[in-house]
Protein backbone atom coordinates (compact mmCIF):
# COMPACT_ATOMS: atom_id res chain seq x y z
CA UNK A 1 0.00 0.00 0.00
CA UNK A 2 1.20 3.01 -0.92
CA UNK A 3 2.22 5.68 1.98
CA UNK A 4 -0.10 8.30 0.75
CA UNK A 5 -3.28 5.95 1.01
CA UNK A 6 -2.86 5.08 4.45
CA UNK A 7 -4.99 7.16 6.94
CA UNK A 8 -2.72 9.87 8.65
CA UNK A 9 -3.01 9.74 12.49
CA UNK A 10 -4.62 13.20 12.40
CA UNK A 11 -7.31 11.60 10.18
CA UNK A 12 -9.17 9.58 13.35
CA UNK A 13 -9.17 12.36 15.22
CA UNK A 14 -10.51 14.73 12.71
CA UNK A 15 -13.38 11.86 11.86
CA UNK A 16 -13.95 12.26 15.74
CA UNK A 17 -13.68 15.56 16.76
CA UNK A 18 -14.69 17.62 13.46
CA UNK A 19 -18.14 18.62 13.82
CA UNK A 20 -17.55 19.12 18.15
CA UNK A 21 -14.55 21.52 17.53
CA UNK A 22 -17.35 23.43 14.70
CA UNK A 23 -19.48 23.72 17.27
CA UNK A 24 -17.25 24.52 20.17
CA UNK A 25 -15.66 27.50 17.81
CA UNK A 26 -18.99 28.01 16.78
CA UNK A 27 -19.67 29.87 19.62
CA UNK A 28 -16.90 33.23 18.96
CA UNK A 29 -17.38 33.50 15.19
CA UNK A 30 -20.23 34.68 13.10
CA UNK A 31 -20.82 32.34 10.36
CA UNK A 32 -19.93 28.31 9.88
CA UNK A 33 -17.40 29.29 7.60
CA UNK A 34 -15.11 31.53 9.97
CA UNK A 35 -15.88 28.30 12.44
CA UNK A 36 -14.24 26.15 9.30
CA UNK A 37 -11.52 28.37 9.29
CA UNK A 38 -10.59 28.67 12.90
CA UNK A 39 -11.12 24.81 13.01
CA UNK A 40 -8.71 24.40 10.60
CA UNK A 41 -5.92 26.80 12.09
CA UNK A 42 -6.04 25.20 14.78
CA UNK A 43 -5.98 21.46 13.21
CA UNK A 44 -2.80 21.80 11.64
CA UNK A 45 -1.14 24.07 14.11
CA UNK A 46 -1.70 21.45 16.95
CA UNK A 47 -1.05 18.50 14.56
CA UNK A 48 2.15 20.05 13.26
CA UNK A 49 3.08 20.62 17.02
CA UNK A 50 2.08 17.05 18.95
CA UNK A 51 2.24 14.89 15.42
CA UNK A 52 1.83 11.75 17.95
CA UNK A 53 -0.67 13.59 19.79
CA UNK A 54 -3.01 11.22 21.69
CA UNK A 55 -7.00 11.12 22.84
CA UNK A 56 -5.62 11.80 26.07
CA UNK A 57 -3.97 15.52 24.46
CA UNK A 58 -7.57 16.50 22.72
CA UNK A 59 -8.46 18.71 25.20
CA UNK A 60 -5.45 20.86 24.62
CA UNK A 61 -6.84 20.81 20.57
CA UNK A 62 -10.33 22.50 22.28
CA UNK A 63 -7.89 25.20 23.61
CA UNK A 64 -6.14 25.88 20.30
CA UNK A 65 -9.80 26.45 18.95
CA UNK A 66 -10.53 28.49 21.71
CA UNK A 67 -7.39 30.29 21.45
CA UNK A 68 -7.64 30.92 17.45
CA UNK A 69 -11.09 31.83 17.72
CA UNK A 70 -10.63 34.34 19.96
CA UNK A 71 -7.65 35.81 18.27
CA UNK A 72 -10.15 35.41 14.70
CA UNK A 73 -12.72 37.50 16.23
CA UNK A 74 -10.39 40.37 17.24
CA UNK A 75 -8.81 40.69 14.13
CA UNK A 76 -11.89 40.40 11.67
CA UNK A 77 -9.68 40.39 8.94
CA UNK A 78 -10.95 37.13 6.94
CA UNK A 79 -13.95 37.68 7.45
CA UNK A 80 -14.16 41.34 6.21
CA UNK A 81 -12.17 39.82 3.11
CA UNK A 82 -14.65 36.88 2.58
CA UNK A 83 -17.82 39.28 3.03
CA UNK A 84 -15.63 41.18 0.37
CA UNK A 85 -16.42 38.55 -1.82
CA UNK A 86 -19.72 38.01 -3.24
CA UNK A 87 -18.89 34.27 -4.63
CA UNK A 88 -18.46 33.30 -1.40
CA UNK A 89 -21.72 32.74 0.92
CA UNK A 90 -21.76 34.09 4.22
CA UNK A 91 -24.09 33.29 7.08
CA UNK A 92 -26.08 35.94 9.38
CA UNK A 93 -24.83 36.00 12.67
CA UNK A 94 -27.56 34.58 13.97
CA UNK A 95 -27.29 31.87 12.20
CA UNK A 96 -28.08 28.09 14.31
CA UNK A 97 -25.15 26.78 16.10
CA UNK A 98 -26.63 23.31 15.45
CA UNK A 99 -28.02 21.03 12.82
CA UNK A 100 -30.66 22.84 10.65
CA UNK A 101 -33.07 19.36 9.57
CA UNK A 102 -32.95 18.65 13.17
CA UNK A 103 -33.34 22.25 14.76
CA UNK A 104 -36.96 22.60 12.61
CA UNK A 105 -38.54 20.79 15.77
CA UNK A 106 -40.14 23.77 18.21
CA UNK A 107 -37.97 22.25 21.33
CA UNK A 108 -34.33 21.90 19.60
CA UNK A 109 -34.96 25.58 18.70
CA UNK A 110 -35.63 26.57 22.22
CA UNK A 111 -32.81 24.91 23.41
CA UNK A 112 -30.84 26.73 20.98
CA UNK A 113 -32.39 30.39 21.68
CA UNK A 114 -31.60 29.18 25.40
CA UNK A 115 -28.07 28.31 24.89
CA UNK A 116 -27.41 31.86 23.19
CA UNK A 117 -28.56 33.25 25.79
CA UNK A 118 -26.25 31.85 28.46
CA UNK A 119 -23.22 33.64 29.52
CA UNK A 120 -20.24 32.86 27.13
CA UNK A 121 -18.25 30.73 29.60
CA UNK A 122 -21.19 29.11 30.84
CA UNK A 123 -22.13 28.08 27.45
CA UNK A 124 -18.23 26.77 26.12
CA UNK A 125 -18.55 24.33 29.46
CA UNK A 126 -21.84 23.10 28.20
CA UNK A 127 -20.85 22.46 25.08
CA UNK A 128 -17.87 20.90 26.11
CA UNK A 129 -19.49 18.78 28.45
CA UNK A 130 -22.63 17.76 26.37
CA UNK A 131 -21.62 17.78 22.81
CA UNK A 132 -17.72 17.58 23.51
CA UNK A 133 -18.25 14.79 25.75
CA UNK A 134 -15.40 16.14 27.93
CA UNK A 135 -14.80 15.14 31.41
CA UNK A 136 -14.80 18.19 33.98
CA UNK A 137 -11.01 17.33 34.25
CA UNK A 138 -10.60 17.47 30.66
CA UNK A 139 -12.96 20.59 29.76
CA UNK A 140 -10.56 22.53 32.87
CA UNK A 141 -7.34 21.94 30.79
CA UNK A 142 -8.84 23.13 27.80
CA UNK A 143 -10.34 26.41 29.45
CA UNK A 144 -7.31 26.77 31.85
CA UNK A 145 -9.77 26.82 34.68
CA UNK A 146 -9.99 25.13 38.27
CA UNK A 147 -12.26 22.10 38.19
CA UNK A 148 -14.52 23.75 40.60
CA UNK A 149 -14.70 26.87 38.42
CA UNK A 150 -16.22 24.19 35.60
CA UNK A 151 -18.33 22.84 37.70
CA UNK A 152 -19.61 25.84 39.41
CA UNK A 153 -20.22 27.27 35.47
CA UNK A 154 -21.68 23.30 34.31
CA UNK A 155 -24.23 23.32 37.32
CA UNK A 156 -25.71 27.39 36.92
CA UNK A 157 -25.92 26.61 33.32
CA UNK A 158 -27.83 23.56 33.57
CA UNK A 159 -30.31 25.49 35.90
CA UNK A 160 -30.40 27.84 33.58
CA UNK A 161 -31.52 25.44 30.83
CA UNK A 162 -34.10 23.30 32.96
CA UNK A 163 -35.81 26.83 33.75
CA UNK A 164 -35.95 27.30 29.92
CA UNK A 165 -37.03 23.83 28.89
CA UNK A 166 -39.46 23.37 32.05
CA UNK A 167 -42.67 23.41 29.72
CA UNK A 168 -41.61 21.10 27.51
CA UNK A 169 -40.11 18.85 29.40
CA UNK A 170 -42.76 18.66 31.74
CA UNK A 171 -44.97 18.26 28.79
CA UNK A 172 -42.63 15.33 27.24
CA UNK A 173 -42.18 13.49 30.57
CA UNK B 1 -34.21 13.82 35.80
CA UNK B 2 -30.89 13.83 36.89
CA UNK B 3 -28.32 15.67 35.28
CA UNK B 4 -26.99 12.53 33.53
CA UNK B 5 -30.40 12.69 31.94
CA UNK B 6 -30.96 15.90 31.39
CA UNK B 7 -27.59 15.69 29.80
CA UNK B 8 -28.59 12.90 27.18
CA UNK B 9 -32.13 14.87 26.78
CA UNK B 10 -30.21 17.79 25.20
CA UNK B 11 -27.80 15.86 22.73
CA UNK B 12 -30.80 13.87 21.37
CA UNK B 13 -32.45 17.36 21.39
CA UNK B 14 -29.98 19.01 18.51
CA UNK B 15 -26.43 17.75 17.22
CA UNK B 16 -23.43 19.92 15.34
CA UNK B 17 -23.28 20.63 12.34
CA UNK B 18 -21.29 18.14 10.16
CA UNK B 19 -18.22 20.40 8.48
CA UNK B 20 -17.60 20.86 4.85
CA UNK B 21 -16.25 18.04 2.61
CA UNK B 22 -13.40 20.75 2.05
CA UNK B 23 -12.49 21.46 5.42
CA UNK B 24 -10.79 17.46 5.80
CA UNK B 25 -9.27 18.01 2.16
CA UNK B 26 -8.05 21.64 3.18
CA UNK B 27 -6.30 20.62 6.68
CA UNK B 28 -4.99 17.45 4.79
CA UNK B 29 -3.10 19.30 2.14
CA UNK B 30 -2.12 22.17 4.63
CA UNK B 31 -0.63 19.29 6.97
CA UNK B 32 1.30 17.43 4.07
CA UNK B 33 2.48 21.02 2.82
CA UNK B 34 3.93 21.99 6.07
CA UNK B 35 7.46 20.73 7.22
CA UNK B 36 7.07 18.94 10.44
CA UNK B 37 8.28 20.29 13.18
CA UNK B 38 10.67 19.36 15.77
CA UNK B 39 8.57 17.86 18.55
CA UNK B 40 10.82 19.42 21.27
CA UNK B 41 8.88 22.40 20.68
CA UNK B 42 6.10 20.75 22.58
CA UNK B 43 5.50 21.80 25.89
CA UNK B 44 8.04 24.76 25.87
CA UNK B 45 6.93 28.27 27.19
CA UNK B 46 9.72 30.95 26.03
CA UNK B 47 10.11 33.82 26.51
CA UNK B 48 9.51 36.65 23.54
CA UNK B 49 12.68 37.62 22.31
CA UNK B 50 11.34 40.43 19.92
CA UNK B 51 8.39 42.43 21.37
CA UNK B 52 8.26 43.19 25.10
CA UNK B 53 11.63 41.95 25.81
CA UNK B 54 13.05 45.29 25.72
CA UNK B 55 10.08 46.29 27.19
CA UNK B 56 10.69 43.96 30.51
CA UNK B 57 14.22 44.55 30.79
CA UNK B 58 13.92 48.44 30.62
CA UNK B 59 11.50 48.12 33.91
CA UNK B 60 13.22 45.27 35.46
CA UNK B 61 16.51 47.13 35.14
CA UNK B 62 14.64 50.43 36.40
CA UNK B 63 13.41 48.50 39.60
CA UNK B 64 17.41 47.21 40.28
CA UNK B 65 19.19 51.06 39.73
CA UNK B 66 16.37 52.33 42.39
CA UNK B 67 17.26 49.18 45.24
CA UNK B 68 21.07 49.73 44.46
CA UNK B 69 20.46 53.85 44.24
CA UNK B 70 18.89 53.06 48.01
CA UNK B 71 21.83 50.82 49.00
CA UNK B 72 24.36 53.07 48.03
CA UNK B 73 21.96 56.15 49.85
CA UNK B 74 22.19 53.64 52.96
CA UNK B 75 25.88 53.26 52.46
CA UNK B 76 26.83 56.87 51.95
CA UNK B 77 25.13 57.91 54.89
CA UNK B 78 27.19 55.30 57.23
CA UNK B 79 29.88 57.53 58.13
CA UNK B 80 27.85 59.69 59.89
CA UNK B 81 26.35 57.06 62.24
CA UNK B 82 30.42 56.32 63.22
CA UNK B 83 30.72 59.87 64.31
CA UNK B 84 27.99 59.92 66.98
CA UNK B 85 28.72 60.92 70.20
CA UNK B 86 30.12 58.15 72.77
CA UNK B 87 26.99 58.01 74.86
CA UNK B 88 24.67 57.23 71.55
CA UNK B 89 27.76 54.11 71.49
CA UNK B 90 26.70 53.24 75.19
CA UNK B 91 23.32 53.24 74.58
CA UNK B 92 23.44 51.09 71.91
CA UNK B 93 25.74 48.60 73.48
CA UNK B 94 22.90 48.40 76.68
CA UNK B 95 20.13 47.62 73.90
CA UNK B 96 21.83 45.50 70.87
CA UNK B 97 18.41 44.31 70.02
CA UNK B 98 17.18 47.73 69.03
CA UNK B 99 15.60 47.85 65.53
CA UNK B 100 17.06 51.16 64.77
CA UNK B 101 20.00 51.09 62.00
CA UNK B 102 22.95 52.55 64.98
CA UNK B 103 26.35 51.57 64.25
CA UNK B 104 28.19 50.77 67.65
CA UNK B 105 30.96 48.92 68.85
CA UNK B 106 32.63 48.78 71.44
CA UNK B 107 36.27 49.10 70.32
CA UNK B 108 37.36 52.29 68.11
CA UNK B 109 39.17 50.20 65.63
CA UNK B 110 36.10 47.75 64.62
CA UNK B 111 33.47 50.49 63.85
CA UNK B 112 33.34 49.97 60.89
CA UNK B 113 32.85 46.11 60.77
CA UNK B 114 29.42 45.44 59.73
CA UNK B 115 29.40 42.98 57.54
CA UNK B 116 26.90 41.97 54.83
CA UNK B 117 24.73 38.55 56.11
CA UNK B 118 22.46 37.88 53.33
CA UNK B 119 19.99 38.97 50.56
CA UNK B 120 16.90 37.11 50.01
CA UNK B 121 14.62 37.37 47.15
CA UNK B 122 11.19 36.06 48.28
CA UNK B 123 8.38 35.60 45.23
CA UNK B 124 5.17 37.18 47.43
CA UNK B 125 2.79 36.52 44.75
CA UNK B 126 2.31 35.82 40.79
CA UNK B 127 -0.84 37.14 39.03
CA UNK B 128 -1.19 36.22 35.73
CA UNK B 129 -3.73 38.23 33.37
CA UNK B 130 -6.58 36.75 31.06
CA UNK B 131 -6.48 39.09 28.75
CA UNK B 132 -3.95 38.34 25.75
CA UNK B 133 -1.60 40.70 24.55
CA UNK B 134 -0.61 40.53 20.58
CA UNK B 135 3.25 40.30 19.79
CA UNK B 136 5.33 39.92 17.14
CA UNK B 137 5.71 36.13 18.34
CA UNK B 138 1.86 35.87 18.59
CA UNK B 139 0.01 35.96 21.54
CA UNK B 140 1.13 35.94 24.73
CA UNK B 141 -0.46 36.06 28.49
CA UNK B 142 0.64 38.57 30.96
CA UNK B 143 1.86 37.15 34.13
CA UNK B 144 2.83 39.12 36.63
CA UNK B 145 5.58 38.43 39.74
CA UNK B 146 6.29 40.37 42.56
CA UNK B 147 9.07 39.66 44.91
CA UNK B 148 10.81 41.72 48.04
CA UNK B 149 14.13 41.55 47.97
CA UNK B 150 15.81 42.07 51.38
CA UNK B 151 19.46 42.66 51.91
CA UNK B 152 20.59 42.62 55.68
CA UNK B 153 23.91 43.64 57.40
CA UNK B 154 25.23 43.10 61.14
CA UNK B 155 27.67 44.09 63.51
CA UNK B 156 28.84 40.80 65.25
CA UNK B 157 30.32 43.08 67.88
CA UNK B 158 27.52 45.26 68.61
CA UNK B 159 24.11 43.04 67.46
CA UNK B 160 23.18 46.06 65.33
CA UNK B 161 21.50 44.63 62.49
CA UNK B 162 20.57 46.88 59.41
CA UNK B 163 18.22 45.86 56.52
CA UNK B 164 16.71 46.82 53.20
CA UNK B 165 13.93 45.58 52.11
CA UNK B 166 12.99 46.48 48.09
CA UNK B 167 9.70 45.23 46.48
CA UNK B 168 10.40 43.97 42.57
CA UNK B 169 7.96 43.19 39.48
CA UNK B 170 8.53 41.31 37.05
CA UNK B 171 6.17 41.12 34.49
CA UNK B 172 6.63 38.26 31.60
CA UNK B 173 4.66 38.04 28.12
CA UNK B 174 4.26 34.03 27.92
CA UNK B 175 3.36 32.72 24.69
CA UNK B 176 0.43 30.87 24.38
CA UNK B 177 1.08 27.85 23.83
CA UNK B 178 -0.60 24.40 22.94
CA UNK B 179 1.77 22.54 24.77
Amino acid sequence: MNESDQPQPWEACYRELAPKLLLFARQWVPTSTDAEDVVQTAFVKFWQRRPDAHPEHYPLLYAAVRTCALDFRRSGERRLRREANPAVDVMREDATFFDHGVEQREDAALLDTALRELPPEQREVVVLRVWGGLTFAEIATALEQSINTITSRYRYALEALRRELKPYTHERL
Amino acid sequence: MNDSEFENHLRGLLQPVAPSAELRERIGEELASMPKRAAAYSGRIERPTKSGFMHVLVRDFGWACAGAAAAVAILAAWPSFHRTPSKVVETAQTAPAASAPVASTSSPTSTNAFEHDETTNELVSTQGSDQLVETDDGPAREVRYSYLERHEWSNPHTGARVYLEVPREDIYLLPVSLQ
